[in-house]
């Protein structure tokens, strides 16, 4: 690069280009140009209306790579909170939850539970989203403005006045259920809130926690059945006075591999059976454009017609919306903004000259422009070009991060590592080239089916801190094999290192006896090989959804899932073969 | 010849100390005066002379700086004379043989071979000798290698060799056209920054070969040049940047299209359909002398344009406002040659009438998949294509 690109005037300014990826829809938006995506906006706007109107609706929301889905979404809830003095409560015009499907297909409902669960429980003005939906229940049950009922809310406590009478006529009118009753009149008085989130989020609890919550053990029912139950139920909270919005994004990460479209025909159940739960939910499903074919094809068409009512495209900017983008990002920094004041070009320092021809060859995303203006800046700031290293060096730092997190993780996290990240390990150590359908797990008590040298083989996943639970599985997996199939695969049991089985669960360790003795294998993996699973797990999902960038490049899927194996080979290999072993 | 006593023992003491080996004359001098006292000088070489012509002994005589032997006898040697070794070549002849032996060793400069010449093959004409090297080069036994000046190889030869030269590397006018295309690669650049890039890898570029490549250049449509736009958006004659590739044709049909666009809105209003419009439209071109006759094939792009908008608009009617058409499916319900089908596509994106959505990751796909995408000059691959919102 020449120096004498160098404009010295820039040299103590801050880049104002840096940080193109949003990853986090709750987090703050650096900089919003309103009129990028007006369409798809509107779109989620009218779905908002329609559900706040009774009228069931769902939106697919499709773009490139880098054409800022996540963005997008980030807007809407943060337009929804800066517009909530026009909500009936003048609090909050919906609840809001947004899941990243970064999920084994077989655990999609665990996964929308758990995050349900946490955005439910996400604290605005003194009372949690969940609160606010008993209120506004109570207040369209006893026909009285839901602001009243909201403040009441706010002063309830586990001494004071009690709801428990109106929320009482509130289950037995939407069906809820005894046990989601039960949690729901802890929560909203304020008891054994950490317990009762936890039952929530669907976390296995010890049976003495269960007995002072007062619901029922757990018999080893269907993990997934039971997830299933629990959001549809809650999601008949949902009124038209304050509707529920789920925000999916990164669909195609459920895929396990390229092409898998069991993960599609899955999603498209959940979603089906979301739409059907409550006519106040409104589904806002995020995908790359690449896999719009695919996701439509493989669902079943009664549940397309559920999941996807209307679409919304993201589209390559146009050349005032380019230039309004970067000119946002240049005034951004003070600095910047009073020198460009003296300056005849618009675009100064970037140059419109540039921004034309970076208009006329690249794809047109916000994140390409906003990833090569950063380069511009750099060059023009030091005259040396941006130093920004190899894409290995930027997937070396993710996966560092990512493993670090993992590490700091408690046990059972680890369950969702494995369900969807063996699969994903099993293909990228390439032990196999394609998985069996998802449905020869309808019948099985396992979590995962992986493909060996010999067939398909089951793996079940048990980290359970409860005993009893744990037990319940145990026996679960034992009746599996004394069914029909005796003479299939035994199940590999997978439980994290650190998940001691207790010297007293007797009944416990005689069924884990028992199953080994039938030649069930039980491994054990460590955390540092479950820390680099979880990094590379979360790392192809994003490479898969177009998340993973250097240089506003899309990093491909293949790339990283090559760079990973080799990176991860001395402690998953281990793990991957004592798992393939004799399977 | 009549012998003494004293004449026949010099004899035999010249032959006695010639018997193991011939003597330098002096040496053999030497050694008879020590067998012979006071022997004077005439009966010595009256001895000399009647042993020579007795052919019992030989005079060896030395040899000139010309090669030729002289009258003094350097040596003498017992016998007959030997015969006399043949003539020698003549210069010409051995020159060829001389100067492939001294090449061997090393190439050298024509100065150096004349002097190493003129010891090894003396009396070397200067003219035989640039015909025996003007051959030795016709039947590439040699090889001259030209001396290089700053414009590249010159008349003048620096030097002969058995190998032949390595290839001259391009010269400044030779390497900046490549230079130059590779330089527009990544982005347009001014004239400016073209000629400050181009003076740190070719620093010897003359100003007026760098204008002469650029029309080149221009003028086979590997670059173009986008002309300074006046405050009324025309085009001066100012070169505002160059950029890699022909004119775009987008550049010049844009403000056709948006005028086109308003101006079917209006005619929507007023009543006139697509079809008559167009139709208009076309039998105007064919006026102003544009063959794009509505009578008969070729059909034009716009009529492809036409035909793809529509195929867009009923299958996007049938999945769904706003549904994302995958461009295979579009493709396969068109049926128009991939060519004209691809080109009426990127032609309606640039115009903004449909939007185009890219694929990032490619390289995974077969050739197959690739082609049935859409591909810009520009490498970016299109998979679907949508309707804009508003639409």
């Amino acid at each position: 690069m020449s120096g004498s690109n160098q404009d010295h005037a820039l040299s103590s300014i801050a880049n104002p280009f840096l940080g193109v990826v949003i990853q986090d829809v709750w987090q703050p938006l650096p900089l919003d140009v309103s009129s990028i995506q007006q369409n798809a906006f509107e779109q989620c706007l009218k779905g908002l209306d329609n559900v706040s109107a009774g009228k069931s609706d769902s939106l697919l929301i499709y773009g490139a790579p880098g054409a800022g889905k996540t963005h997008l979404i980030s807007r809407f809830q943060q337009h929804l909170f800066a517009t909530a003095k026009d909500a009936p409560d003048q609090a909050l015009r919906c609840v809001f939850v947004a899941v990243r499907l970064q999920s084994s297909p077989t655990t999609l409902w665990q996964c929308v539970r758990q995050r349900l669960a946490t955005d439910l429980l996400r604290q605005e003005q003194g009372i949690s989203q969940l609160q606010r939906l008993i209120a506004h229940q109570i207040a369209a049950h006893v026909k009285e403005p839901p602001r009243k009922w909201v403040l009441a809310m706010r002063v309830l406590t586990s001494e004071g006045e009690s709801v428990t009478e109106h929320l009482q006529s509130i289950a037995e009118n939407l069906d809820l259920g005894r046990d989601v009753f039960v949690m729901l009149d802890h929560l909203v008085h304020r008891r054994y809130i950490f317990d009762a989130t936890a039952w929530l989020k669907g976390d296995s609890l010890p049976e003495h926690v269960l007995s002072k919550l007062g619901v029922g053990a757990d018999e080893g029912e269907e993990r997934e059945e039971v997830a299933r139950r629990v959001v549809t139920t809650l999601c008949r909270l949902a009124g038209e006075t304050l509707p529920i919005v789920f925000c999916f994004d990164q669909l195609e990460s459920l895929q396990r591999y390229p092409r898998d479209n069991d993960a599609f025909f899955r999603f498209g159940r959940m979603a089906a059976d979301l739409a059907d739960s409550d006519p106040n939910v409104l589904l806002i499903s995020c995908v790359q454009s690449v896999f719009v074919d695919d996701l439509k094809t493989n669902m079943r068409e009664a549940d397309r017609d559920r999941a996807i009512r209307r679409y919304a495209t993201l589209e390559p900017l146009t050349a005032a919306q380019s230039e309004e983008l970067v000119r946002a990002r240049l005034d951004s920094v003070p600095e910047l903004k009073a020198l460009r004041a003296k300056k005849i070009d618009p675009l100064f320092p970037i140059g419109t000259a540039y921004l034309n021809q970076l208009f006329q060859t690249s794809t047109r995303t916000p994140r390409k422009i906003i990833a090569k203006c950063s380069e511009r800046f750099e060059e023009l700031k030091t005259g040396t070009g941006i130093e920004v290293g190899p894409p290995e060096a930027v997937l070396e730092s993710e996966y560092i991060e990512r493993r670090r997190a993992a590490l700091e993780q408690p046990p059972e996290d680890s369950t969702r590592t494995l369900t969807h990240g063996l699969p994903i390990a099993w293909f990228t150590f390439e032990k196999c080239k394609e998985f069996a359908s998802l449905a020869a797990l309808e019948a099985s008590a396992a979590d995962v089916v992986l493909r060996g040298p010999r067939g398909d083989f089951d793996v079940a996943i048990c980290n359970e801190r409860n005993m009893n639970s744990l037990a319940a599985r145990f026996k679960k997996l034992l009746r599996g094999r004394s069914g029909p199939d005796v003479a299939g695969s035994v199940p590999i049991v997978l439980r994290h290192a650190a998940l001691e089985i207790s010297s007293g669960a007797r009944k416990t360790r005689e069924y884990l006896d028992e199953l080994k003795r039938l030649g069930c294998r039980f491994i054990q993996p460590d955390a540092e090989a479950l820390a680099a699973l979880e990094a590379l797990r979360s790392m192809i999902s994003d490479a898969r959804s177009g998340d993973l960038s250097a240089r506003g490049e899309t990093l491909e899927p293949t790339e990283v899932a090559h760079w990973l194996y080799i990176r991860t080979t001395p402690v998953l290999l281990p793990l991957l073969t004592q798992v393939e072993s004799d399977a | 010849m009549e012998h003494t006593d004293s004449g026949m023992s010099v004899e035999l003491a010249i032959l006695d100390a010639l018997k193991f080996s011939p003597l330098a004359a002096a040496d053999l001098k030497e050694h008879v005066l020590k067998r012979v006292t006071g022997l004077k000088d005439k009966p010595y070489k009256g001895s000399l002379g009647a042993l020579i012509a007795a052919k019992r002994i030989h005079g060896l005589p030395k040899v000139g700086k010309n090669g030729k032997p002289t009258r003094t006898i350097e040596a003498y040697g017992l016998g007959a004379p030997p015969p006399s070794p043949p003539p020698a070549p003549p210069p010409r002849e051995r020159a060829p043989k001389e100067i492939l032996e001294l090449l061997k060793v090393q190439a050298l400069s024509p100065g150096d071979l004349k002097e190493r010449l003129k010891k090894s093959v003396p009396g070397l004409a200067v003219k035989d000798l640039n015909a025996v090297l003007a051959e030795l080069v016709e039947s590439k036994q040699i090889y001259p290698h030209p001396k290089r000046g700053p414009k590249g190889p010159t008349k003048t030869i620096e030097k002969y060799g058995l190998e032949a030269p390595p290839p001259p590397s391009p010269s400044p006018r030779e390497r900046a056209p490549k230079e130059i295309l590779e330089l527009l690669k990544p982005r347009a650049l001014s004239l400016v920054d073209l000629k400050e890039r181009l003076k740190e890898s070719i620093p010897n570029l003359a100003t007026k070969d760098l204008t002469a490549i650029l029309a080149e250049l221009t003028k086979t449509n590997q670059i173009y040049g986008r002309r300074k736009k006046d405050k009324n958006g025309k085009a001066t004659t100012t070169i505002e940047s160059y950029a890699i590739g022909g004119a775009p044709v987008d550049e010049f049909i844009l403000p056709v299209l948006a005028t086109w666009k308003e101006m079917r809105r209006e005619a929507a209003a007023a009543g006139v359909r697509d079809q008559a419009l167009v139709a208009a439209l076309l039998d105007g071109l064919a006026r102003d002398g544009v063959s794009v006759g509505h009578a008969s094939p070729p059909v034009t792009q716009l009529d492809d344009s036409a035909i793809v908008l529509r195929g867009v608009r009923e299958l996007v009617a049938r999945e769904g406002h706003g549904a994302l058409i995958p461009i295979r499916k579009l493709r396969g319900a068109l049926n128009l040659p991939k060519e004209r089908f691809d080109a009426a596509l990127l032609g309606l994106y640039s115009s903004d009438t449909l939007i185009l959505h890219h694929h990032d990751y490619v390289g995974n796909l077969s050739d197959a998949e690739r082609n049935e995408l859409v591909l810009d000059r520009h490498g970016n691959y299109y998979i679907g294509v949508a309707l804009r919102g508003d639409q």
